[in-house]
């Protein structure tokens, strides 16, 4: 078979051809630059630009709290909401047309994944035309796979929106959802902690939603009520407060929508509160501001795991790796020390030293390359 | 599916030196840098009325364990689910698990709605209680393989990485 040219893959998709779309995911999984090759193209052969404005809406919570199931209810209202009896009394669709993209790790020792937020997904939800595609995370930090942002924006210029996006489920710490979404829902169960989690940093500082899911099991209002206390007033979680500092100044606080994936109770104020954080980034042009600003998030963390990933590690490196590791593990000094070690004593393989990520290394203080995320987020 | 785990593959949790784990993990990290490639993608399911998942469970971790990615879609999927999965995920091939008596219904049903999406080079096998004497039917309709009870995990995936990884799609 030969190879299937990205523009003509991606103008199918446009055109309606799901089969071209997935097959064209693909190919953006193992490369993220062919939906921008694609993109580049396709004016050429309609005259137009492509749009793709799609709102993204991350989804993350710990595992089991059942965002997967969550995300389906949602998707399948988010089609079905806002239709409107046509003139002849026929149902009309929303003008929404959702997809899906499901995050779930991937093995460090194999490879291999097992994609399971499928079995979530409901015949109801793949009848209204909800289009969803499983990724494995493939070794990326934070939550997210790396072509995640790639694979969105083939989904958008293909007609989907919004694109709700579900990250692997998220301890306290992973967070790379929130340097591309436009909304993020945090699912959390009641019963997870006491009031003194909700002060914990992390996860619950990067939401525009808080969905309270399982509240068929009870003990739901106590929760709620830590959760309006931990969002509103001083020190107040949510991630609009620090985001916006240097651009237009916002006002949103948090919406917290108890919900229950099972019974379908919450549903429609989730798709409502959603709705109105997009309407809210629409005003003044924050929403544009705000995607600058992650978007320079991006670059840094995938600046930080390229100098990971191409930063070979080959012959007298080994031995120097070797006994920084007996070292560390000794508990004689720490990794974060061993690191800067192997800066220093330059240790890059043969194809990085003389190319230009050497000189993209030396132009960093050796003791802060490879520190993601850490002190970034005022200068942008 | 009914398998057996195969032994050989289930080391994870046995110490290893710490230079070679090391040496792993860096390889494997290189291996993703380098945009994994194109990964083996599957689905595997179960369709029908049909509740017994241990099998298909224990191969759908087995073939994770192999390096692929597999699409698990779970219990009571209809054909129609499982034909747009295969659809959506750009899915090489569909494996299903059947111990209700219904495989030469669902196989048949699902055969012909992979090919309605135009997706007849997705590889179609599976196994679980399924009698000899039916075999030949299936693989007449396009079922590829059909494997039975006491199958080891590691035939099946050496069976996939030679059926689907060839590079075909």
């Amino acid at each position: 078979m030969p190879k299937p040219d990205a523009a003509k893959l991606l103008a199918s998709a446009r055109s309606g051809d799901r089969a071209a779309l997935a097959r064209l995911l693909t190919m953006v999984e193992s490369d993220p630059d062919a939906a921008f090759v694609a993109a580049g193209v396709v004016p050429k052969a309609e005259s137009r630009k492509p749009k793709a404005d799609a709102h993204i809406i991350g989804f993350t919570g710990s595992p089991g709290a059942g965002k997967s199931s969550l995300l389906d209810r949602l998707a399948g209202e988010l089609a079905r909401s806002g239709a409107r009896p046509a003139c002849r009394g026929e149902a009309r669709p929303s003008g929404r047309r959702p997809a899906v993209l499901s995050i779930d790790p991937t093995s460090p020792f194999t490879g291999g994944a097992v994609l399971g937020d499928r079995v979530r997904m409901s015949e109801e939800t793949l009848a209204v035309g909800v289009f969803v595609r499983s990724m494995a995370s493939r070794g990326a930090a934070g939550g997210l796979a790396r072509s995640v942002s790639a694979a969105a924006r083939v989904l958008a210029l293909s007609g989907y929106s919004p694109v709700l996006i579900e990250t692997v489920g998220a301890g306290q710490g992973e967070v790379a959802v929130a340097e591309l979404a436009d909304t993020v829902v945090v699912v959390l169960v009641p019963g997870m902690g006491d009031d003194v989690q909700m002060l914990k940093m992390g996860i619950l500082e990067i939401a525009d939603v808080y969905a309270v899911n399982k509240i068929d099991l009870g003990g739901s209002a106590a929760f709620v009520e830590h959760l309006c206390e931990a969002v509103s007033g001083p020190g107040a979680h949510g991630r609009a407060r620090h985001e916006l500092a240097a651009g237009p100044v916002s006002d949103w606080v948090p919406a917290i929508v108890p919900t229950s994936a099972r019974t379908g109770e919450g549903i429609v104020e989730l798709v409502a509160a959603v709705e109105s954080h997009r309407r809210h980034l629409a005003e003044d042009g924050r929403g544009q501001a705000l995607r600058a600003a992650r978007a320079g998030r991006r670059i840094l963390r995938a600046l930080a795991e390229r100098l990971a990933a191409e930063a070979g590690c080959e012959g007298s490196c080994r031995l120097e790796l070797g006994k920084l590791a007996a070292a560390v593990a000794s508990g004689a000094m720490s990794e974060w020390h061993a690191a800067g070690e192997l800066l220093g004593t330059s240790i890059m393989s043969p194809a990085a030293k003389s190319g230009g990520r050497k000189r993209l290394l030396d132009s960093r203080p050796a003791g802060r390359a490879g520190r993601p995320g850490s002190d970034h987020g005022k200068s942008l | 599916m009914v398998a057996r785990r195969n032994n050989k593959s289930n080391n994870l949790g046995k110490s290893s030196s710490a230079p070679s784990a090391v040496r792993s993990a860096a390889s494997a990290l290189k291996r993703d840098a380098d945009g994994g490639g194109r990964r083996i993608r599957l689905i595997v399911g179960k369709s029908g009325l049909d509740g017994h998942d241990r099998g298909v469970k224990i191969v759908a971790r087995a073939l994770a364990e192999a390096g692929m990615e597999v699409i698990y879609t779970g219990l009571r999927q209809t054909p129609e689910q499982i034909a747009e999965a295969a659809l959506q995920e750009d899915a090489a091939g569909v494996g299903l698990s059947i111990l209700s008596g219904a495989h030469l219904t669902i196989f048949r049903r699902v055969r012909e709605l992979l090919d309605e999406r135009g997706l007849g080079d997705v590889v179609l096998f599976g196994g679980g209680i399924i009698p000899a004497e039916d075999v030949p039917a299936l693989q007449k309709m396009g079922v590829d393989r059909v494997f039975g009870p006491g199958t080891s995990t590691a035939e099946i995936a050496d069976y996939v990485r030679g059926r689907l990884g060839g590079g075909t799609k």
